[in-house]
């Protein structure tokens, strides 16, 4: 059974290609949220083993959303999923307890190697 | 790389929707400078076009995106004022990118040459906001020189103070480990910066960093190429260490052993003479972490170029409501079921059963043919968000004051009516814009607020939507369209104002003194108003000397499905959309009174005259024999369309016809009867004009 991934971006496109890259990859999306606080909801919801992060989303941001589910699950696995120029951002979710970020543009490889490493 | 060709359509969209929402966003910009949630929500899109570019490859795009949204940033930190040229320089942009993207649909190769205008005046505006110069673009041939072989990853140290080994050696002697970490970083890491504070963080849990080369700063700063040195003291054994170090992603190799102080003192002399030989490698920081995405981009072009051929057809998609579409799928199952019942009943040559069932299917059928047409349907929001844009820059360019007010902008038409109607909608506006609102001044002395107002608004009334575009300018003079038609050799004898007025819809009129750039471009109101006719609506007129002019466009709510008057000329069925008969009325041979200009009726106390269809059509049909004339108006006159019989009332689905039979001009389809004959839609437009053309 593949590890339960839930996909957070509020562009359709991105969470596609993820979707696609996960599965591809042998691992399970549990949900995808378009925006922080469906993130919220959806994690208490699926409980998934790893979550995936973007930073810019409407209403409630990924740092905002990433301390939320931190403080409700203290072992939450998040991993950020960055732009270039986002330095200041990710730091931040850093120390907010996101245990890796990704940079896009992203390709497969650094996808599933950013996972491997979080499940190893 | 990834083929990213799957993606490709849903990129297209979203990105269409990301750029209009800029659009309307940065209209809105420029109303309310200082709303930051509105700059936070531009700032947004930016940012997911550049993210969505990027990863399908399309680095031109993502340049000049990535380019704007550093503008978005000064803006958001207040370092530069948004102004009105700002504004006009990222409609530019906006302008661009869309250009761009209809290249990318048309897989056409895209070059930096296309943006280089762009990026030019973007730097500038950086330069003048930060004082310094703008983040350059790295020089092609700096990116692709091939990356000098990296020397062996070792953990010696250059910098190694007398403290730090002293430090490393107290510890040892309390019964710590130290060790040294040399770590080097995939060539292809983005944002070296916080990748190494992850790395630092996540040591940090089980010791203490004491040194580090380059420093922290430069460290945290990602100013560095791709290898860093650590000395670290923990109570933790190697083999952790060496584990807590390598579940790090973007990792090319990591080196974790025992720190020895004399072995590194001893070779941060050797070390030091190395770093003389090679003064620029940190000196240049940025060009370097400007690298990687250059070369990335030669190596995804020719895979690029090798997916084409599969997306060239444009593919025309809308978007449905889930809920519509759950509706249809409902439907659907509900049909399949009275199917079978049906089967059922006519084994068992059950007949009432068989009728029962046909009520179902029927009521059915009827809901999914409303279902599919609403399926088809499209806010005319789709056409009008771009106008708001349209109006700014007219006024910019005609320095003008004036405000677009849309109404109904949720108002549903067809999709076909919907994307047909930009070309005469955007004339109309020009027009408006360019020969309606007057100029400040002119406008004032008239005692008109110096703001010109067009009001643009959509509503459906019954089986049509009205759409109206009124502005409070100076109105269609009619003693200047007939001043002007005359010169033009048009004959205007007889004419009343309002005919006078109509005559703006007349094949080659213009009222422009002269041709501008902004509504003098050869087409005319006529080419508007046989757009409109085209898509089976009509438009109207009213005006008044400085108040203003409206257009009234009414368009059926969809194309394909229409009620219609089923009628009989000689031995041929014939339909008449309904919506353009007023009523019908019963004649004798003797009720059709013949005149200079042709036969005329007298209806409602005026003459209107006679289309005779059998002529018209060469059908023979009884001579004498009672009639009736189907009354239709036809561009605000009245005509009498001659009949043998009515059949009836019926909704008809449209057929296309051949083309070259379209070419004639008398029949807009046809439809089929529910014995299978054919019937064809009469074009009353065309045979209504016909005859006006006849009788002057």
């Amino acid at each position: 059974m593949g590890k339960k991934i839930l996909i957070v971006d509020d562009a359709v496109f991105m969470r596609i290609k993820l979707k696609d890259i996960l599965e591809k990859n042998g691992y399970e999306v549990a949900g995808e949220a378009q925006n922080g606080q469906e993130a919220f909801d959806k994690y208490q919801e699926t409980k998934p083993d790893l979550v995936t992060m973007d930073i810019t989303m409407p209403e409630v941001d990924g740092l905002e959303s990433l301390k939320m589910i931190r403080k409700a699950d203290a072992n939450a696995k998040v991993i950020m999923c960055s732009a270039m120029g986002q330095q200041g951002m990710v730091m931040d979710a850093i120390r907010a307890g996101a245990i890796d970020f990704i940079v896009k543009p992203f390709d497969t490889e650094r996808v599933i190697k950013a996972l491997d490493k979080a499940f190893s | 790389m990834d083929d990213n060709s799957a993606y490709r359509d849903l990129f297209f969209e979203e990105s269409e929707d990301n750029l209009q929402q800029l659009n309307d966003n940065v209209l809105e910009l420029e109303k309310e400078p200082d709303n930051i949630d509105l700059i936070n929500e531009i700032f947004r899109a930016a940012h997911t076009l550049k993210g969505s570019s990027a990863t399908m490859g399309y680095e031109v795009m993502t340049k000049l995106t990535h380019r704007m949204e550093d503008i978005f940033d000064l803006f958001k930190s207040g370092k530069l004022k948004v102004n009105g040229d700002h504004i006009s320089l990222i409609f530019k942009c906006l302008d661009r990118l869309s250009q761009l993207l209809d290249d990318l649909r048309d897989e056409k190769d895209l070059s930096e040459d296309q943006i280089k205008d762009l990026i030019d005046e973007l730097n500038k505006v950086e330069t003048s906001a930060t004082g310094k110069a703008a983040e350059t673009v790295p020089a092609a041939a700096e990116a692709d020189q091939p990356a000098a072989p990296k020397a062996e990853l070792t953990a010696t140290f250059s910098s190694l103070e007398d403290a730090d080994v002293d430090v490393a050696e107290k510890a040892k002697s309390g019964g710590q480990n130290v060790f040294t970490i040399a770590i080097r970083l995939d060539a292809e890491t983005l944002l070296k910066g916080p990748r190494v504070f992850l790395i630092m963080q996540k040591l940090e849990e089980e010791g203490d960093v004491i040194h580090t080369e380059p420093t922290a700063d430069l460290l945290e700063d990602g100013k560095f190429d791709t290898d860093f040195k650590l000395v670290f003291v923990t109570r933790e054994t190697q083999d952790d260490i060496k584990k807590n170090v390598e579940s790090n992603s973007e990792l090319e190799k990591a080196i974790v052993e025992p720190f020895d102080a004399k072995k590194a003192v001893a070779a941060q002399k050797e070390a030091e003479e190395a770093a003389e030989k090679q003064p620029a490698k940190t000196a240049a920081p940025k060009a370097a972490a400007a690298k990687p995405a250059p070369k990335k981009a030669a190596a995804k072009k020719p895979a690029a170029r090798a997916k084409s051929s599969h997306h060239n057809a444009r593919n025309q998609s809308i978007r449905v409501d889930l809920s519509r579409l759950d509706r249809f799928l409902n439907l659907v199952s509900e049909l399949v079921v009275y199917r079978n019942q049906m089967e059922d009943s006519s084994h068992r040559s059950d007949l009432e059963g068989i009728r029962d069932s046909l009520e179902q299917v029927s009521r059915l059928t009827s809901e999914l043919q409303d279902l599919v047409l609403r399926i088809r349907m499209q806010q005319v929001s789709v056409v009008f968000s771009r106008f708001p844009r349209m109006i700014r820059d007219l006024g910019r360019t005609l320095h003008k004051d004036m405000d677009l007010v849309v109404i109904g902008e949720d108002t549903e038409l067809d999709k076909t009516v919907v994307s047909e109607l930009g070309e005469p909608m955007i004339h109309m506006l020009r027009n408006s814009a360019d020969h309606g609102i007057e100029d400040p001044d002119t406008r004032e002395k008239l005692g008109k607020p110096r703001k010109g107002t067009i009001t643009l608004s959509a509503y459906q009334e019954g089986n049509r939507v009205i759409i109206t575009l009124e502005d409070d300018g100076k109105g269609i003079d009619p003693q200047v369209i007939k001043a002007s038609a005359e010169s033009k050799g048009i004959n205007t004898d007889g004419m009343s104002e309002d005919e006078l007025k109509h005559l703006i819809f007349h094949p080659g009129f213009s009222t422009a003194k002269k041709i501008t750039d902004i509504s003098g471009r050869g087409v005319g109101l006529d080419a508007v108003q046989s757009k409109i006719n085209e898509l089976g609506g009509s438009i109207e007129l009213r005006s008044q000397v400085n108040v203003g002019s409206k257009f009234i466009i009414k368009l059926p709510l969809t194309l394909s499905i229409i009620q219609a008057l089923m009628v009989k000329v000689g031995a041929g069925n014939f339909a008449i959309p309904l919506d353009v008969v007023e009523r019908v009325v019963m004649l004798h041979d003797e009720d059709i009174v013949p005149t200079a200009k042709g036969e005329v009726y007298r209806f409602q106390d005026t003459l209107i005259p006679i289309v005779r269809t059998d002529k018209l059509l060469n059908i023979k049909t009884k001579e004498g024999a009672k009639k009736f004339a189907i009354i239709v108006k036809s561009d605000q006159q009245y005509f009498g369309i001659l009949a043998d019989q009515l059949i009836g009332q019926k909704e008809i689905v449209i057929k296309k016809i051949d083309p070259v039979l379209q070419k004639i001009n008398r029949y807009q389809g046809a439809t089929i009867f529910d014995n299978g004959s054919i019937a064809l839609i009469l074009d009353v437009n065309a045979l209504c004009q016909t005859k006006k053309g006849t009788k002057s």
